[in-house]
């Protein structure tokens, strides 16, 4: 693991970020498997640097059943662009029941974007069919290239609209 | 790209049509719908039901009220309004624009002689007067794009049915009001809905380039719509029960003084509650008040609950239809 644990795609005045020792699902969340089993799940830099600032996060309810693949919960945000607000779906990376919601979430949805990969995670499941999925999910090294690609598109399109380079 | 036909005014099944076609149903293509409701508010996704509506104005004139996938703020729905809705594959959507689908609908009235405009925000408006709002959801790579368009609404109603906002307290109406406008005074006087949905539907098709299709539901498609209608969007904890936490605040005088209460509702259920004010006891108010913690913030509940409670005991002069009337 490299010094600052994370690795980095640097563009113009932003900085993506990728947490080394998480795991990545393909719809922008990560992965940390804890101690007891449980399963930690958060949004990546990319989804919250180009969804924007998070006025309201609404998460299916602790004791509630999640698919991989299935809608967790969603985020409004304020889109960086414009002042037009959007709610954007967030997906879960592992099939389980939801243990815990981050509730300080609902004070402070923001912290989602201030620290996404810390305290701006957003709950833990208790995995059903963990072995098998671990294997979908990808690892920094893989992920990164892949957000590296995506970040590029969106810079493209901002390019071929010729309006100011913005994220959150 | 395919319109798919429909001419449901049931807000239920409409707006269950919207997140069946984003999510379950098997057709590749991108989707326009054209669609309006009978009198409805249609509260954004993230709002207090209660908190946005003038509640006893809503029951009176029997206007439904349904919850939405998209963010924003609550509007009303008549006949006189058409609702379009565009669901794209998109893969990214860091600067999926909103203007994108404005334009075509702009383009279709420069047809017909309305000069319109994006506000740059999320409006439609001609001459700085709002006609359309828009709002969008994305999960995965699907892009759901949804609008509104004044025709001959009743903005009377809109301004009504609709709570004031605290700050316009004192001339709520006229605020609303002034910001808005129909679209029909703009256009010849033979315009009428229908015909402005099928230009707008050749319009749309025209600007994206693309044959114009038309696709009819099938009777498992709308089969499907039904069970999400039974399951989520006619239900009570959809469109009431999911709410975010919020305060309920009230003060009336009555006969034996004056009485403020202050309930904290939350996943619809009254989590506290509160009376003070200038009043007489016979009984300690606080055991009206733990009567109605925990109870579901639903009128008929409450009503059933307090028809069994002498609320007079708890505040002198004071019967439970009094009590019922303002708490909501």
């Amino acid at each position: 693991m490299s010094e600052k644990g994370y690795m980095e795609f640097v563009c113009d005045k932003f900085v993506f970020r990728v947490r080394e020792d998480y795991l990545y699902h393909q719809e922008e969340c990560w992965v940390k498997q804890e101690e007891d089993g449980l399963i930690t799940v958060g949004i990546t830099d990319y989804l919250q640097m180009t969804g924007g600032m998070v006025m309201v996060a609404e998460i299916n309810e602790a004791g509630s059943e999640v698919e991989e693949g299935g809608e967790l919960g969603t985020l409004e945000a304020k889109k960086p662009t414009k002042k037009a607000k959007t709610i954007v779906g967030l997906t879960s990376p592992v099939s389980g029941v939801i243990k815990e919601v981050n509730e300080n979430m609902e004070e402070d949805p923001v912290q989602i974007n201030r620290d996404p990969y810390g305290e701006g995670w957003v709950c833990k499941i208790e995995p059903t069919n963990w072995i098998e999925e671990k294997q979908i999910l990808m690892d920094a090294k893989t992920y990164f290239p892949q957000m590296e690609k995506n970040v590029k598109m969106v810079i493209e399109k901002f390019k071929e609209a010729g309006t100011e380079i913005k994220f959150y | 790209m395919i319109n798919i036909i429909n001419n449901s005014n049931n807000p239920y099944f409409n707006l269950a049509l919207e997140e069946y076609l984003m999510k379950y149903a098997d057709l590749n293509d991108e989707k326009l719908i054209l669609w309006q409701n009978a009198p409805t508010i249609v509260i954004g996704k993230n709002q207090n039901a209660l908190e946005e509506i003038n509640y006893p104005y809503v029951k009176e004139n029997r206007i439904q009220v349904v919850r939405r996938l998209t963010g924003g703020g609550a509007v009303y729905h008549d006949l006189g309004n058409l609702n379009f809705s565009f669901i794209l594959n998109r893969d990214i959507f860091a600067n999926t624009d909103f203007s994108v689908f404005a334009e075509p609908i702009i383009y279709c009235l420069s047809t017909l002689g309305v000069k319109a405009g994006f506000n740059g925000r999320n409006d439609i408006t001609v001459e700085q007067k709002k006609f359309s709002g828009n709002a969008q959801y994305f999960f995965k790579n699907t892009l759901l794009h949804h609008g509104t368009i004044l025709f001959d609404s009743d903005l009377s109603v809109l301004g009504m049915a609709l709570k004031p906002k605290k700050k316009y307290v004192s001339k709520a109406v006229k605020s609303v009001q002034s910001l808005v406008t129909n679209l029909k005074p703009y256009l010849s006087g033979d315009m009428n809905i229908q015909t402005l949905r099928q230009l707008l539907a050749r319009s749309i098709f025209a600007y994206h380039n693309r044959p114009y299709r038309e696709y009819q539901l099938t009777e498992k498609d709308i089969n499907e719509v039904n069970k999400l209608v039974a399951a989520k969007y006619s239900t009570w904890e959809w469109n009431f029960g999911k709410s975010p936490a919020f305060e309920y605040q009230k003060e009336l005088t009555f006969a034996g003084g004056s009485l403020k209460l202050n309930f904290n509702i939350r996943h619809g259920f009254i989590s506290k509650c509160k009376f003070s004010g200038d009043f007489f006891e016979h009984q300690p108010v606080q055991e009206l008040e733990d009567i109605l913690t925990g109870q579901q913030y639903v009128e008929t509940n409450l009503q059933s609950l307090l028809k069994k409670v002498d609320v007079s005991q708890y505040i002198s002069g004071l019967t439970s239809e009094e009590l019922i009337k303002c708490l909501f």
